[in-house]
């Protein structure tokens, strides 16, 4: 009986092996196609959810983005810093 | 007859020249005239000289603009009489006489003793004078102190102006938006503050959460600093406040735009690389955001700590499944960040002095100055340079930095204005007051060097923190790349992405970094990783 299950297991794994040569030429024959790039466009990278509103994003249950970054709301401490460039003085 | 007419004449003039002859020498040696003079007789009636008043002396010469002998004489004259009132007034014409000569610190002490201590006429005088003082110099505490006790009803225009803005100034620091406001729109009619005042209005209205307001401000201030330079501080601050208040609008796009307008050599283009690589990445452009930060982890900004940026690339990377790539973050991260924060930890755990607060700012500071002059060594100092420079940035240090340094230049034009032994009493008093500012300067910077330390320790832990997160999802991330190598096209599809011969196709050129940069490329770098999530 155990003769019988490994000569066809043998047979069966041949039988793939042989479908897969057969299959990769076709595979190799296609033309390439030309990627057109460009880089004002952000056509490159795309997101895998490409919202305008990323916490969008973060609501995808995979993720935990929320507790990850704190996401920066305002840049006030950096425009605090800018009115040393504006006096008053003479 | 005739005779004796002649005698007579002759008796008279002899008489007169004797007379004459006692009177000069009497005028040549007064004491021996005087015990020659019989005892009670009466004193000759003589016209006494005119005997100069000092303060007229010294008044003349403020009037006619001598102020630096006038200075002199004033001085002299309050160190001299006991008469309060003419001490009070001489110390106002002194204080006045060195504001002229923009001798502002020394101005302010005497000023200062004058409205403690003067008559009501005199404290009004040297309040308005100590207002214009306080504003030269921008120091918080005298400032604080002359707008809290002058009165600008009756000051001119630009005096009440520039009282005005600083007084604005110091009500938005307590959180008194709504008084402030006011008090800045009334600003903006001076020509001396009108910039300040709306730069100050569009960053109140940020701070209120009012964004949409924020934009005229910023809009006119732009459209004033338009005549100046394409690298004008002034100009380039106009611009980003555009770009922030859109961005705090979540206007992404409008945001982009406006950051993309600092030129490359100005000084604010670091800062406009890092926020526009946060409104990229808010508006989900992940590829166009991760292009600045490669520019801002380039070597050329080696010197500067962004630890932010670099959690924000790593983000951007895990939200792209760039998990090879994140490896490289955190490894740069361990390498810069994890030691400086340990060495932080350390040096906060002596409890250092203010003293010792300030020789670390002031190692940065002297550091920042080689740096830009272009000098490649750096003082050594138990915290990294890196770290250290971002503590310059922060607008009160900034600010007391300014005001020491113009203390020390005080000094020298001091000495200079004040020379020989005449002086030496003024110079003294000056030279006293002004080391005796440099030290309280000294202990105030050091100790907010420790307070900025301190906080720069909890956000340096806060962003240790999210780095271990992204670390944790990292690892997930590579989970399920390994899943994904077991399959036959993945390997296709790794030989697809180390093929960059599509980027020649479109007429881009390639260089592979090999660590090294150079000058021109600076914000040209362009991010060519695909997205690998599935």
């Amino acid at each position: 009986m155990n003769k019988i299950i490994l000569a066809t297991i043998i047979l069966f794994s041949t039988f793939a092996a042989t479908a897969q040569e057969a299959s990769a030429p076709k595979a190799d024959n296609k033309p390439k196609k030309k990627v057109s790039v460009s880089f004002e466009n952000n056509e490159l990278v795309d997101g895998s959810n490409p919202n305008p509103e990323v916490e969008f994003i973060f609501e995808r249950a995979n993720f935990n983005y929320k507790k990850l970054i704190r996401l920066r709301e305002h840049f006030i401490p950096e425009a605090n810093s800018g009115r040393e460039g504006f006096g008053a003085r003479e | 007859m005739k005779h004796l007419i002649f005698i007579l004449i002759a008796v008279f003039l002899l008489s007169c020249e004797s007379e004459a002859q006692n009177a000069r020498n009497n005028s040549r040696n007064p004491a021996q005239a005087r015990s020659k003079a019989k005892p009670g007789a009466k004193p000759v009636a003589r016209k006494a000289p005119v005997k100069k008043d000092p303060f007229q002396a010294a008044f003349n010469l403020y009037k006619n603009k001598q102020y630096s002998p006038a200075a002199t004489g004033f001085f002299e004259l309050s160190r001299s009489t006991f008469d309060a009132d003419l001490r009070n007034k001489s110390k106002l014409y002194l204080g006045m006489s060195l504001y002229r000569l923009k001798i502002y610190q020394t101005a302010a002490i005497t000023l200062m003793e004058v409205a403690s201590q003067g008559s009501p006429a005199q404290k009004k005088m040297a309040l308005d004078y100590l207002v214009a003082t306080a504003n030269q110099l921008n120091e918080p505490s005298l400032l604080s102190y002359s707008l809290k006790n002058a009165d600008s009803s009756s000051m001119s225009e630009t005096a009440k102006g520039v009282f005005e803005f600083r007084k604005a100034d110091a009500l938005a620091d307590e959180g008194k938006f709504a008084e402030a406001k006011a008090l800045y729109i009334q600003s903006t009619r001076s020509p001396q503050t009108e910039k300040s005042a709306l730069y100050s209005l569009g960053l109140l209205a940020l701070k209120e959460k009012n964004p949409a307001a924020a934009i005229p401000f910023f809009e006119q201030l732009h459209e004033k600093t338009q005549p100046e330079g394409i690298l004008s501080m002034q100009r380039g601050l106009a611009v980003m406040g555009l770009a922030r208040s859109y961005y705090q609008a979540k206007d992404w796009d409008k945001a982009a735009l406006y950051y993309r307008m600092i030129p490359k050599d100005h000084s604010l283009y670091r800062q406009s690389l890092f926020e526009l690589s946060w409104a990229l990445f808010r508006s989900a452009k992940f590829r166009s955001a991760m292009s600045p930060l490669q520019t801002l982890h380039s070597p050329f900004y080696e010197n500067f700590y962004q630890p932010e940026s670099l959690m924000l690339r790593g983000v951007i990377l895990l939200f792209i499944c760039r998990n090879d790539e994140i490896e490289k973050i955190l490894e740069n991260y361990n390498n810069t960040y994890a030691p400086a924060t340990k060495q932080v930890d350390d040096f906060l755990a002596k409890n250092p002095s203010p003293i010792q607060g300030f020789q670390i700012l002031n190692k940065a500071y002297r550091g920042l100055q080689r740096v830009q002059k272009g000098l490649t060594s750096i003082p050594k100092s138990e915290l990294p340079f890196f770290l250290t420079r971002s503590l310059l940035d922060e607008h009160n240090i900034k600010r007391l930095i300014d005001y020491f340094d113009n203390v020390m230049a005080e000094g020298q034009v001091v000495n200079k204005t004040f020379r020989g032994p005449r002086n030496a009493g003024l110079r003294k008093f000056a030279i006293e007051g002004l080391n005796a500012r440099l030290q309280t300067t000294r202990e105030k910077l050091g100790k907010m060097t420790i307070d900025l330390l301190t906080d720069k320790q909890k956000e340096m832990k806060d962003i240790s923190g999210q780095m271990d997160f992204l670390k944790y999802e990292n690892l997930g991330g590579k989970r399920d790349q390994l899943k994904k190598k077991m399959s036959v096209n993945h390997v296709e599809n790794e030989k697809e992405k180390l093929d960059r011969s599509y980027l020649v196709q479109n007429g881009f050129r390639v260089w592979p970094f090999e660590g090294e940069y150079w000058r021109d490329e600076i914000g040209n770098y362009q991010y060519a990783g695909e997205n690998n999530c599935e």
